[in-house]
């Protein structure tokens, strides 16, 4: 009964409870879109982390973590290795050896960490094989000696990336619908090499007009990208006695992942084309990767098991190794609730508003409903009804359209180029695939009845206030 | 068709001895400079850079290919500083900081007090001889000098970043006059030169090199040889990390 006449009151200044609303299905959009986008974030770094970076467990040298020396490798690392072939829990586990070494070719030079592993088991571990650029070669399966696969970010600091106008070129820029005038203009580059972007760029700058930059520019840019795959690179390091070693490799794939600080520092190669000359023994490995299922506690179960068995070795969890990532995973799902409580507190002032609105009009009409006997309970609960109804139908609203906008673009990813560099410096990816989890919106929901009750509070007590002789009386 | 076993083992043998040869010739060359027992001499380096220009000066000892000591002179700045290299292994001392570095891996790439030398050729002078197939290409005249072209390409797996080297040495003396490098797709990298031939303590050497990056306009380094002396009498002890903070 009640809730009957809760309901039609709701539609009976049709204009004004639209308005709110609206109002709330706005504020529940937003706030059910941020937390998506934030989610899916979130979810894409700590996949990224577990799957392509640090895997779920590393056991290490506790030395090593100090001081990243040849010597410090792993300690009962045969064990450790029986140990883990018989562990149902572990799905895939890996071993590195792990140098930090100078990389050079004749035109440039940087530091890196080379990572010595065996393609095959590096494939169930981690997923970076996927991570190869287009024309970027291919994953240990060119059949050269010493291959290496090396970042795109590296392959530039190592001059690896050329910028040549080719034929090719310039028939694709016909089909792309170029005018004559400018094949014309780039016809004297033809078939030259510049080694940095920044060269090339300067270049084009010089001889075609901005019009034509504007349009062409970035498409020339991009089929002008030529990595020079099977360079040489000589790496420089020191070797498990100290003395200095160097080795050479070729390069056999170019990666890229959404972790600009991960790219600069990594360089994979097989680990038995860097084991004779750095002087590893069998069974010199300097970290092992263990994936297991996506449970936080199982992972933790794991490292506990792990480290009662081999207390020598340092055990540690992806959480511990990227912390970062890990403090996200965890502070997401609070903060999530702490937009959407930013919001609803907002909304609660207009709900308010509207409601406080909704009793003054309607005086007469209570005061005769509590003259003929409804009593103040009912009354209460009338208007609480009245204000949660409201607020549901716009959040749920909200919600349908919130939920259906996460789906499409968790579906199609939202492209944050513009501002790709800035955000992948920190390891989080330019292209995000929103996404959330039903609990959301059974959270969202108890939050909308709170709030409505809470906001209900100051019109229902206006109204309670109220004596019926004197309100069947106003005007 | 025993005539043509017999031209074809000519052939051969002359294309081998060629190659020999040419291996010889980089070797005589390389010898005229670290061959020597021992030496001392002072020198002075300039970079030129598009906007700037610096000069140091330095003293500099070597014992065979394994030893060497270098003594910074001048500017007031770096005076002091020495740089020790005991067979593939360098360190330096910075006396402003009381401090003596090994040098890592990372830093051997980097040009050796702000100029276009890099630690890396200092350590790895020998690798020109062990790490090359060498091959006469020719003769040419170079600052008057009658001079073989000898072209060095790097043994398959040698850790050598150059994709070739093209080196000018001179039919008497055997002084390296000018010496390319090429990246792997033959673009030439840098190129030293070797100029003004001195007699300094009886042997006739290139008394300035000068060093110039190719696609870097306006930037080269020079060193000159200001006095050479050879076969000192110097002792495997004075290349110390001891010796390196007395040195005067």
């Amino acid at each position: 009964m009640i809730w009957n006449i809760s309901w039609k009151n709701v539609w009976r200044n049709r204009s004004r409870s639209l308005v709110v609303i609206i109002a709330i299905t706005l504020g529940t959009i937003s706030g059910i879109f941020v937390a998506g986008l934030m989610k899916g974030w979130v979810d894409q770094r700590t996949h990224a982390a577990i799957h392509t970076e640090v895997s779920h467990i590393k056991i290490q040298n506790p030395q090593y973590l100090n001081n990243e020396e040849l010597k410090h490798t792993v300690p009962d690392y045969a064990e450790i290795a029986e140990f883990l072939n018989q562990s149902d829990e572990v799905k895939a586990w890996t071993k590195h050896t792990k140098i930090v070494a100078m990389a050079s070719t004749s035109r440039g030079n940087t530091a890196l960490t080379l990572k010595g592993i065996n393609p095959d088991e590096e494939k169930t571990v981690s997923d970076l094989y996927t991570y190869i650029v287009k024309d970027g070669g291919n994953y240990f399966e060119s059949g050269f000696k010493n291959p290496i696969v090396i970042s795109e970010k590296t392959a530039d600091q190592l001059r690896l990336i050329n910028y040549i106008i080719s034929q090719e070129l310039l028939d694709s820029l016909k089909t792309l619908g170029a005018k004559e005038q400018l094949l014309n203009n780039l016809e004297p580059l033809k078939d030259q090499r510049f080694i940095t972007e920044k060269k090339f760029k300067a270049k084009l700058e010089s001889i075609l007009k901005p019009g034509q930059i504007k349009e062409f520019g970035a498409d020339i840019m991009k089929l002008a990208k030529n990595y020079k795959l099977r360079s040489k690179i000589v790496f420089t390091f020191s070797g498990m006695n100290g003395e200095m070693s160097y080795q050479s490799f070729r390069v056999c794939g170019i990666f890229k992942t959404a972790n600009t600080m991960f790219d600069q520092m990594n360089a994979f190669v097989k680990e038995e084309s860097i084991a004779d000359v750095a002087g590893f023994q069998a069974n010199d490995y300097h970290e092992v990767n263990i994936i297991l299922d996506d449970s936080d506690e199982q992972v933790n179960a794991f490292r506990d098991k792990l480290k009662s068995k081999f207390p020598d070795a340092s055990v540690m969890t992806w959480k511990e190794i990227a912390p970062d990532a890990g403090m996200m995973a965890d502070f997401m799902s609070m903060y999530y609730y702490m937009i959407m409580g930013v919001i609803f507190f907002a909304l609660a002032f207009g709900i308010i508003n509207t409601m406080l609105m909704a009793v003054l009009e309607r005086i007469k009409e209570l005061g005769m409903l509590m003259a003929v006997g409804m009593n103040k309970k009912r009354v209460f609960s009338m208007i609480m009804l009245e204000t949660i109804f409201l607020t549901l139908v716009g959040s749920m609203a909200g919600m349908i359209i919130g939920g259906a906008l996460i789906g499409i673009f968790g579906q199609v990813g939202l492209n944050f180029a513009s501002v790709q560099e800035g955000f992948e410096a920190f390891g989080w990816s330019a292209m995000v695939y929103p996404n959330i989890d039903i609990s959301f919106f059974f959270g969202v929901t108890a939050m909308v009845i709170v709030i409505a009750i809470l906001s209900s509070i100051i019109p229902a007590r206006k109204a309670l206030k109220l004596n019926p002789v004197e309100a069947i009386r106003t005007e | 068709m025993k005539k043509s076993v017999l031209l074809l083992g000519l052939i051969f043998s002359f294309a081998f001895a060629n190659a020999q040869n040419a291996t010889e010739i980089i070797k005589k060359a390389d010898e005229k400079w670290n061959g020597e027992k021992s030496s001392r001499g002072t020198m002075t380096m300039t970079i030129v850079r598009p906007t700037w220009e610096r000069t140091i000066q330095f003293k500099i000892w070597t014992l065979g290919r394994d030893y060497s000591m270098t003594l910074i002179t001048a500017p007031a700045k770096e005076k002091g500083q020495a740089f020790l290299k005991r067979e593939t292994e360098m360190w330096n001392w910075i006396p402003n900081i009381s401090r003596m570095i090994k040098l890592p891996p990372s830093m051997m790439s980097e040009g050796w007090m702000g100029s276009d030398y890099t630690n890396d050729d200092i350590l790895k002078e020998s690798s020109m001889v062990v790490d090359f197939n060498h091959k006469i290409v020719g003769s040419e005249t170079i600052d008057g000098w009658d001079c073989w072209k000898i072209e060095m390409l790097p043994k398959p797996e040698s850790a050598v970043v150059w994709g070739k080297v093209i080196r000018w040495v001179s039919k008497d003396e055997y002084l390296i006059m000018k010496s390319e490098y090429y990246d792997e797709d033959e673009y030439l990298v840098k190129t030293e030169l070797g100029k003004e031939v001195k007699t300094m303590d009886d042997r006739k050497i290139p008394s300035k090199i000068e060093i110039i990056p190719a696609d870097k306009e306006d930037q080269k380094t020079i060193v000159e040889i200001n006095e050479m002396e050879f076969n000192i009498d110097i002792q495997n002890s004075f290349f110390s990390q001891q010796n390196m903070k007395r040195l005067r």
